[in-house]
């Protein structure tokens, strides 16, 4: 009796097993039918969007979306980083001050207002106006004046010379949005109609999905893709499994672990290319011993950056400026400055700086993956030259107080460039004005704050990438950041999903998508 | 009982406002803030504080309190620092999400534990009690998202049985029900293995009390004496531990949440933790808090319908 009770209760669960595993069997069946249905799109992101308007955000996950909704005056060219008219038909500069700016005509916002020079004005005052708490305003903070003489001209007058208006102009936080569409609702919520671009915002599960739709009436040609996902996954290792499976269609920014099981799949493609980001270690001017140059190049000295790079699986790329490879200011001969890896001298320069024996630090860093693997590596490096490092890990919010706060002695940090810009990078980490927000090296030198202003102002555009390429050698020669590594992008699509082009700020667009 | 049950109730209210006042006292004196990640790392030093203005972070912080008190009062759970959408929506879809995941995997964790802790403890030292046994050590000591990604790349990736991620929000659907599959089992798994470990001491040390003896003694069948007289008896710390299990798959679910890509109320208050969206966080842990004292509350009535020598008065 016992027995039958035993192999009863045994079967009833198999039987359910089996049942379960056939019930999802058919199920999954169905799905693999949906997700080979034409022209759709999904894109797994790590994050969900802040929200849909250009205006009132500033994350990638959002600006992925924006991209496909919105349009900006300029676009920077994937290939050759040169900045080029989207919504814009040209410019002139009649005075170092005044940018007039000639749209193109015919355009309609996918709301059917028609994109003229008053949407453009609209889009700016809201971005100017403190009362909108743009994250991005100051993009625009040289602007005084907006004028609009007729329908498809603007002239943007600016205080002091702005010699990255142009770039910032590509900056998908300056993309135009209706007036119609922002007046009559949120936006940030729901984005429909509210762009020139071409798919329109469809639906939006927060934590979910957003999901944008073609817009037949596209001023550039309809797309071929009928609807793009945008599915929240937060879990790496379950992203990758997605698109091994066909789930999802394509994923950016795959780290180094994942990478070779994507490579080995002969349904996935992966691009990787030579990206603008830089990971480095950077230093509090305002405690001691990190004012003292002779510190900083010892630093330099004893970090072997070849080492490490080598554990990136080609997720990284040695050059020893400050400005990057794939920046505007970067120039090749900054590879001859810098410190190359000597042990030795860093001891003999520590002992120079008054240090013979070493002294302790705090290095503060995000504790997201990238730093979690670098931090131990600098502080076992820093531990050959008699530097006793305590690592100082914090949650992203806290890192971002403590920092901006002057509070951290050395720290890690990222910079990548959207604008693909070296200015975009100067001002905001090393100019003086930008002490207890951005610029977290507190690094206040009236010389560099000069030269950055250069590279900020200066209107002849080769005259102000000449002073890029001074400030480069001055700050690395200053070793105001160890630049660690810089960054290689990465992309890995379905085979049959063709058309997308990454660039090297991380970005895509999905205008000349399509699917086999 | 009603009485009871109401008295219960109104001990919610100051239950409720500890959890608020101790979240937002947290929330203020950890470092970091909301209008500084809006912000980004790029900002300025009047971008920060434009959005500091407009978040209403620049009041004292009494003032931020009692002002989201009194929306609470109301029933206005207030709007999401980050993302401006009314929180007591974002919840709402999220709770059920959750909320599905957690009876899920409740009921495969009970179905689960109780069978294989009833027939090992009917079969003491036999293999299949020390099968369940050593399983259940290693349910209790592997963690959920070590099953959840090895699950996936077996029936996902490999043999391609299972969808990956999502879920619709529609468990009674063939498409929720098997997208919940896979995490229900992961999350279950665990919790199975403690509710099995349960049953079976609990009704070891039942089935050698008199009564039983005297049950079988008079030749009531095994299945009856096991099920009947003493799984009965024994179900009071079944029921307590599955109580707590449950209030532990509530909010312990953000990690199968994020495995498996479901937008779930753990991983939401993950989300509002990091990004220091006191609304949100607020909102989500009044609701999580609520939740548990209702199941505790669950738990109790249980005991008195299970066992008639509890009463409440």
């Amino acid at each position: 009796m016992k027995k039958n009770f035993l192999s009863k209760t045994i079967s009833i669960f198999l039987v359910a097993v089996i049942t379960a595993a056939l019930f999802a069997g058919c199920g999954s069946e169905t799905s693999k039918n949906s997700s080979s249905a034409p022209q759709k799109i999904t894109y797994v992101s790590m994050t969900d969007a802040v929200g849909l308007s250009p205006i009132l955000t500033n994350d990638s996950a959002s600006s992925a979306v924006i991209r496909t909704v919105y349009e900006t005056l300029f676009m920077r060219d994937p290939k050759t980083g040169e900045i080029k008219p989207l919504l814009a038909e040209g410019y002139e500069n009649p005075d170092p001050n005044t940018w007039i700016i000639k749209l193109k005509k015919n355009i309609k916002f996918q709301d059917g207002t028609p994109f003229n020079s008053e949407a453009v004005k609209y889009t700016f005052e809201k971005i100017l106006d403190p009362k909108t708490a743009s994250p991005r305003a100051s993009l625009l903070k040289s602007v005084d004046k907006i004028e609009t003489p007729d329908e498809y001209t603007v002239v943007l007058h600016t205080k002091t010379p702005y010699g990255i208006m142009l770039t910032a102009l590509a900056h998908d936080n300056l993309s135009i949005v209706s007036p119609k569409a922002d007046k009559a609702g949120d936006i940030n919520k729901n984005a429909k109609g509210a762009g020139t671009g071409p798919y329109i915002f469809e639906e939006w599960v927060p934590g979910d999905h957003i999901t944008v739709v073609k817009n037949k009436d596209y001023w550039g040609g309809a797309p071929k893709i009928d609807s793009i996902t945008f599915k929240v996954v937060p879990e790496m290792a379950t992203a990758v499994s997605m698109v091994e499976t066909g789930e999802a269609d394509m994923l950016v920014g795959i780290p180094p672990e994942h990478l070779e099981r994507l490579k080995n799949n002969a349904d996935v493609e992966v691009t990787q290319l030579q990206g603008n980001s830089v990971t480095y270690l950077g230093f509090n001017f305002e405690k001691k011993p990190f004012d003292n140059l002779k510190v900083r190049q010892a630093i330099e000295h004893a970090i072997n950056r070849d080492e490490y790079i080598s554990t990136l699986n080609g997720l990284g790329i040695r050059s020893n400026g400050i400005i990057g490879p794939k920046l505007i200011g970067y120039n090749s001969e900054i590879e001859s400055h810098g410190y190359k890896y000597d042990v030795e001298k860093a001891k003999a320069l520590l002992a120079e700086a008054g240090y013979p024996s070493g002294f302790k630090a705090t290095l503060t860093y995000g504790n997201t993956d990238t730093y979690n693997k670098i931090a131990p590596f600098i502080q076992a490096q820093l531990k050959k030259i008699n530097i006793d490092v305590t690592l100082n890990p914090m949650d992203w919010a806290a890192y971002l107080s403590y920092a901006k706060s002057g509070k951290a002695e050395m720290y890690l940090g990222g910079w990548s460039n959207v604008t693909g810009d070296g200015e975009e990078l100067l001002y905001p980490q090393f100019f003086s004005g930008n002490i207890g927000a951005s610029n977290y090296a507190r690094y206040n030198n009236p010389e560099a704050d000069a030269l950055i202003l250069k590279t900020r102002e200066t209107i002849d555009q080769n005259q102000r990438v000449e002073y890029l390429r001074q400030a480069n050698i001055k700050f690395t020669d200053d070793v105001l950041w160890v630049p660690l590594y810089h960054g290689v992008v990465t992309m890995a699509v379905r085979k049959n999903l063709k058309g997308i082009e990454l660039e090297s700020n991380g970005e895509f667009r999905f205008n000349k998508a399509y699917k086999e | 009982m009603v009485k009871y049950i109401f008295k219960r109730l109104i001990q919610l209210i100051p239950v409720l406002i500890g959890v608020s006042i101790a979240v937002f006292l947290m929330i203020y004196l950890i470092p970091g803030n909301a209008a500084e990640i809006i912000a980004g790392p790029t900002a300025t030093k009047e971008e920060i504080q434009n959005i500091t203005v407009k978040l209403g972070l620049d009041k004292p912080a009494y003032i931020q309190y009692l002002k989201y008190m009194s929306g609470v009062l109301k029933g206005d759970l207030g709007y999401s620092f980050q993302t401006g959408q009314a929180v007591s929506k974002a919840i709402a879809v999220r709770y059920v999400n959750t909320l599905s995941l957690a009876i899920f995997s409740a009921l495969i964790s009970i179905i689960l534990g109780v069978t294989t802790g009833i027939i090992a403890a009917a079969k003491r030292n036999s293999w299949f009690d020390r099968l369940c046994m050593g399983i259940s050590t290693f349910g209790i000591s592997a963690p959920s998202f070590w099953i959840g990604l090895l699950l996936i790349v077996v029936f996902g990736v490999k043999l391609k049985l299972l969808p990956i991620s999502g879920f619709n929000g529609k468990i009674w659907t063939a498409d929720g029900f098997i997208h919940l599959l896979m995490p229900a089992i992961t999350l279950g798994f665990g919790s199975s293995a403690m509710i099995s470990r349960m049953t079976r001491s609990s009704l070891l040390e039942i089935i050698h009390q008199d009564y039983i003896q005297t049950a079988r003694a008079k030749g009531v069948k095994e299945k009856i004496v096991i099920l009947k007289h003493a799984l009965k008896n024994a179900l009071i710390p079944i029921i307590t531990i599955v109580g707590i299990n449950f209030g532990g798959l509530l909010g312990g679910a953000v990690v199968v949440e994020s495995v498996f890509a479901i937008n779930g109320i753990g991983r939401l208050m993950v989300q509002a933790i990091s990004a220091r969206d006191f609304p949100m966080i607020q909102g989500s842990v009044l609701m999580v808090a609520f939740t548990f004292v209702i199941i505790n509350l669950i738990v109790d009535i249980l005991y008195a319908a299970i066992d008639p020598r509890i009463q409440y008065n």
